[in-house]
């Protein structure tokens, strides 16, 4: 057999489909390819579930090689050359096979740079460990981390490129923002939003600018003002719904980044549930009655004292404060 | 020789019966983020710790296809999960060497067994992890290069890869094989920082 590949003297590896002279792992890098983009036919698919169920350590290098395999999947961000049928001559194919990797280095390199994060490139890693929030000036941008997140930025050419890990962050940047939270992407310029991110759900509070985002399975563009909220659904993928956000709701929602919070008919436990996040002495709710009663106002952060005395002067209960937390109770 | 047979701590409820069918992409996606990326670390542990005929590739493998069938959405701490579920069949199969440990030669550092969502730090390491595995495509020898950057980059199906590289498919899939292998012995021969 003649071989047209660059080096002619260099023959493909040696043949499959089970080579049992190799390792269990080779072995498995074998039958992942070649189930890769096809069907095993009926003999084969056979002997690959024979091997499968011959030992478990054989699925476990199957799936192994799978993770791998897969991990090293990018998104295409160009088209590929247009492709010459076979039989050119020597250089001419030389030339392309040049090109190709050239066009595939450049695709690498579109998409590697904003990943290529390492500590010694100016990352920062932005961690609130403290009981408010946090305000950061990165750049001339600006960042509010809530408690209790974490989260990477850097600055490429005067545009912030940030990654949410857990918790809530506000951006307002005079330039570029390219934001990844989990598997999603946002960008946009000039843009004034907040990041919620937790362990089941996504949402972006739009306050200024235009947000496009992206998703392995969908995009999409938003105007502010406006709440995005991303949700994952087992049977139907990603699920993304917009809501258009008043100037009251704009208050509302940012009114965190000033250390204060507004409710508005909100609950008591779910107000004592919120504000219990900024103190180390929290306030509980032990009474069915004021679980079930609804506070309008404006409290701040770290004051658990001036919330429950409002909550008993409205309410007209009593609080048994302890050093550890204050307990709302009924008279 | 002293011989203490350390008390396991059974942190793992459910050991999970290999299963042969394969997990769905939703569960391969979870190993893929989560498990994949602690594996140096784990090897660096098990290189000093594994002392019978077990290597510790078997270990791993064995690992891996337990988390094929786990139910793995209640997993904070996927890491500390991995370390101890390979200590504890280290310590199965080393018993059935008759070998047997000393309780503290198997100690785990303490901050990969806490039952807490791993921190940015870690999160980073993991990107940088995966990104260090990408970054080795680009040093694969040709033409594996070339074929990984088809299949892996442009996405082609293997007859055009096959078509761009003047070979068959046949070929085309096994150059891919190689360079697959190449990587992973590479990334099993890693020392993490």
């Amino acid at each position: 057999m003649t071989y047209f590949n660059k080096d002619n003297a260099t023959p493909p590896p040696t043949p499959l489909p089970f080579d049992t002279e190799s390792s269990r792992q080779d072995q498995a890098c074998q039958w992942l390819i070649e189930n890769d983009l096809s069907t095993l036919p009926d003999e084969e698919n056979s002997d690959f579930q024979k091997w499968l169920n011959q030992d478990s350590r054989n699925l476990g290098a199957y799936i192994r090689a799978h993770v791998h395999f897969e991990s090293l999947n990018y998104i295409r961000t160009a088209p590929p050359p247009t492709c010459t049928p076979q039989s050119p001559p020597p250089l001419a194919r030389r030339a392309f096979l040049s090109q190709a990797m050239v066009a595939g280095v450049a695709g690498l390199g579109l998409l590697l740079q904003p990943d290529m994060t390492t500590a010694d490139d100016g990352t920062f890693l932005l961690k609130n460990s403290k009981l408010l929030p946090r305000h950061v000036l990165l750049e001339q941008d600006e960042v509010v981390l809530d408690v209790k997140t974490e989260a990477h930025s850097k600055h490429v050419t005067k545009r912030m490129i940030a990654d949410i890990v857990t918790g809530r962050m506000g951006v307002k940047v005079k330039n570029g923002l390219q934001l990844h939270a989990q598997n999603m992407v946002f960008k946009g310029d000039c843009l004034d939003c907040d990041v919620v991110l937790t362990h089941n759900s996504l949402e972006v509070a739009l306050y200024n600018g235009a947000l496009t985002w992206h998703h392995a399975t969908q995009r999409g563009v938003s105007q502010s003002p406006s709440l995005l909220t991303f949700r994952q659904n087992p049977t139907k993928g990603l699920i993304a719904q917009s809501l258009n956000l008043t100037a009251q709701d704009i208050q509302k929602h940012k009114a965190w980044r000033y250390n204060q919070a507004i409710f508005d008919r909100t609950s008591l436990t779910e107000a004592a549930a919120i504000l219990n996040h900024y103190t180390t002495r929290p306030v509980y709710i032990a009474s069915k009655r004021l679980a079930q009663a609804h506070v309008s106002g404006t409290f701040g952060f770290g004051m658990p004292e001036d919330f429950a005395q409002a909550v008993c002067t409205l309410f007209k209960c009593h609080q048994h404060p302890t050093a550890q937390n204050i307990v709302l109770a009924d008279a | 020789m002293t011989r203490q047979i350390s008390l396991v701590r059974k942190a793992v409820q459910n050991k999970g019966k290999p299963a042969t069918t394969l997990p769905d992409a939703l569960h391969l996606k979870w190993i893929a983020e989560h498990i994949m990326p602690c594996e140096p670390a784990l090897r660096s542990w098990l290189n000093s710790s594994v002392r019978c005929r077990t290597t510790v590739d078997d270990i791993i493998q064995e690992c891996y296809a337990r988390f094929c069938s786990l139910d793995v959405s209640g997993i904070t701490n996927a890491r500390g999960y991995f370390f101890r579920m390979a200590r504890n069949l280290l310590i199965e199969t080393s018993r059935q060497n008759n070998i047997h440990y000393l309780a503290s030669y198997l100690d785990i550092p303490e901050n990969f067994l806490k039952d807490e969502t791993p921190s940015a730090a870690e999160h980073y390491e993991t990107k940088r992890e995966l990104d260090w595995l990408r970054r080795e495509m680009l040093h694969l020898p040709s033409p594996e290069k070339e074929a990984f950057f088809w299949r892996k980059i442009h996405n082609l199906p293997y007859d055009e890869i096959a078509l761009r590289l003047g070979v068959t498919e046949r070929s085309a899939r096994r150059y891919v094989m190689s360079g697959l292998t190449k990587l992973m012995q590479k990334r099993d021969s890693r020392t993490p920082k």
